[in-house]
């Protein structure tokens, strides 16, 4: 098991927006997680991204509990993501992004210039990567960001909403990167609206409604799945 | 020099802001072999020693994007201190200048540790509170020591002419520059770049904010105190008011802003603001008090509401930009 999520419950004032969650993630799986808004699927991602601490329970990475741990811990313990309103960093051009994430494997600029510009033609993005990063495509500075987290060779990277605002063909090359990145070794987590992304590209998915699980399993099980059909379509479909 | 060469054949609009240095620089040095009089070399002296202290101010304001309103703090720590040590203890300028610049970063730090959990104007108010805390410790607790407003004049002065006190000031300007360049091509420089656009990314990809900031901080406030130190052997007399007051931390904000980000802007920035401010000190300051002042505020709102890139950023936008653009389309 490369990451647990063990009973975790996460209130904001009054709104519990994570009830007693637990789910966990095989090393080179990608994870898909689905509910309606408001499920707590971005607030699972702060969790376990270290944004938030969890009210209770426990988080174990690769072994080791890394619940509490802020943020900038977590990444260096091997946890990447993405941000669902993009958050590249505007006046730096789409190389100086990625090498902003390179840092964090080495202190040496040449090096990470190296990774950096490895990482950018791998990604395909050699046209853009000396343009001042607000000038690109909603597109492109997602493919930035991903690069971005992608430099810091994390275990597992959290996707939020990676293909939320793009046209088809956009979705298609972002779903082709998504498996690339299996590929090479990273273990997923997506958080998804977009239920032909989430189908075609996870092996394993989990339905989250109101800080609950409610149904976990292939995406053809899940598909099928009465209770998942009513958290989303209401009681008279089930 | 290698890289100086490599430089000049680069491109054409780098080439040409290597040898606008060049000449400048070379000026500069050979200023006080045709220039004797002593108020135009202190004119000079003091543009260095405050593009020296804005630059050393912009680590922390501009690189590391924290408005520090409280840098008086190290310029009056790195003041006392080194004075106190060469003073009556006999220590050496040289080394007294650089103790008080290791306490003052040291304190100046612990101030920001705290500053650093408020955000935004608050974090600037914070900051300010200190320096006038630090102010008034100074001023009534400490009297006995510091003689408040009204000072001590230093029975040792290190040199007698000017010119000395011209070269180390420009020597200590070349050296922020170095600094500056070194940091903005460094891990450190990209990492407050992350933390000043998107500080939640940042931490994301790995970057401990508080610990980067507190390392500009402690690098802007060691420089800062080095200013002070200079600032008050080269005047030959130390007042509270006079490196403690809001003055001296709005100083280096206002020639960091007209002059603009990168490392030309505070020497750009001091070379206008300067000249202009002593001037207007002789002329003005004793006809109405608080006059320069209120030139100073003025000149700052000026700024922020219509050039708040200052003069690098109008130079960047342009003049570099479409010179670059034209050289790229020739070759």
């Amino acid at each position: 098991m490369l990451l647990e999520v063990n009973n975790i419950t996460k209130a904001f004032g009054g709104l519990l927006a994570l009830n007693h969650l637990s789910f966990h993630i095989e090393e080179g799986e990608i994870l898909g997680l689905i509910g309606p808004n408001g499920a707590g699927k971005t607030t699972a991602f702060n969790v376990i991204s270290g944004f938030h601490k969890p009210d209770s329970g426990l988080i174990r990475f690769m072994g080791k509990n890394i619940s509490g741990h802020n943020a900038s811990e977590i990444c260096r313990e091997g946890i990447a993501r993405t941000f669902q309103q993009v958050k590249t960093f505007p006046t730096l051009t789409g190389l100086d992004n990625v090498v902003c994430g390179a840092f964090c494997r080495t202190s040496n600029l040449e090096e990470a210039k190296r990774e950096a510009s490895r990482t950018i033609a791998w990604i395909g993005l050699d046209k853009e990567r000396d343009t001042v990063v607000k000038e690109l495509t909603l597109a492109e500075r997602k493919l930035v960001e991903i690069g971005r987290a992608v430099a810091t060779k994390p275990k597992l990277l959290l996707l939020d909403e990676v293909v939320a605002g793009l046209n088809p063909t956009e979705v298609d090359r972002m779903i082709g990167l998504v498996r690339e990145i299996n590929k090479s070794g990273i273990t997923l987590i997506v958080v998804e609206h977009v239920m032909k992304v989430v189908m075609s590209v996870s092996d394993r998915i989990v339905v989250l409604d109101r800080g609950v699980k409610v149904a976990e399993g292939t995406p053809k099980e899940v598909s099928e799945n009465k209770e998942v059909i009513k958290v989303y379509l209401g009681e008279a479909y089930a | 020099m290698k890289k100086m060469l490599n430089k000049l054949m680069v491109s054409r609009p780098e080439s040409l802001k290597v040898w606008l240095l060049i000449i400048f620089f070379g000026i500069l040095f050979t200023i006080p072999l045709w220039v004797k009089n002593p108020a135009i070399l202190t004119i000079f002296i003091y543009t260095f020693l405050y593009a020296f202290y804005g630059a050393s101010w912009s680590i922390i304001g501009k690189y590391g994007g924290q408005i520090s309103l409280g840098h008086a703090v190290c310029f009056g720590l790195g003041a006392y201190i080194s004075v106190w040590l060469h003073q009556y203890y006999g220590i050496s300028i040289w080394l007294g200048m650089f103790a008080g610049g290791v306490v003052a970063a040291l304190i100046f730090l612990l101030i920001g540790l705290v500053c650093f959990r408020l955000r935004g104007l608050f974090f600037i108010l914070t900051t300010l509170a200190f320096a006038e805390v630090v102010r008034v410790i100074f001023n009534y607790p400490l009297s006995p020591l510091t003689n408040g407003d009204e000072g001590i004049a230093l029975f040792k002065l290190q040199f007698m002419e000017k010119w000395p006190y011209y070269f180390i000031a420009l020597a200590m300007m070349i050296l922020v520059m170095i600094i500056l360049q070194r940091i903005e091509k460094s891990k450190l420089g990209y990492y407050l770049a992350a933390i000043r656009e998107e500080q939640e990314a940042a931490e994301s990809i790995g970057i401990n904010s508080v610990k980067y900031k507190s390392i500009a901080l402690t690098i802007s406030g060691f420089l800062s105190a080095l200013s002070g130190a200079f600032y008050v052997h080269f005047l030959g007399w130390i007042g509270v008011t006079d490196v403690f007051g809001i003055m001296v931390s709005i100083q280096p904000i206002i020639i960091s802003w007209v002059g603009g980000s990168g490392v030309f802007g505070p020497i750009i920035g001091s070379f206008i603001v300067t000249p202009v401010s002593l001037f207007l000190a002789l002329l003005l300051g004793g006809a109405v008090r608080g006059l320069n002042h209120i030139v100073y505020a003025v000149t700052l709102i000026f700024i922020v509401m219509f050039m708040p890139e200052g003069v690098t950023g109008v130079l960047s936008r342009k003049v570099y930009h479409p010179l670059r653009k034209r050289f790229e389309t020739i070759e």
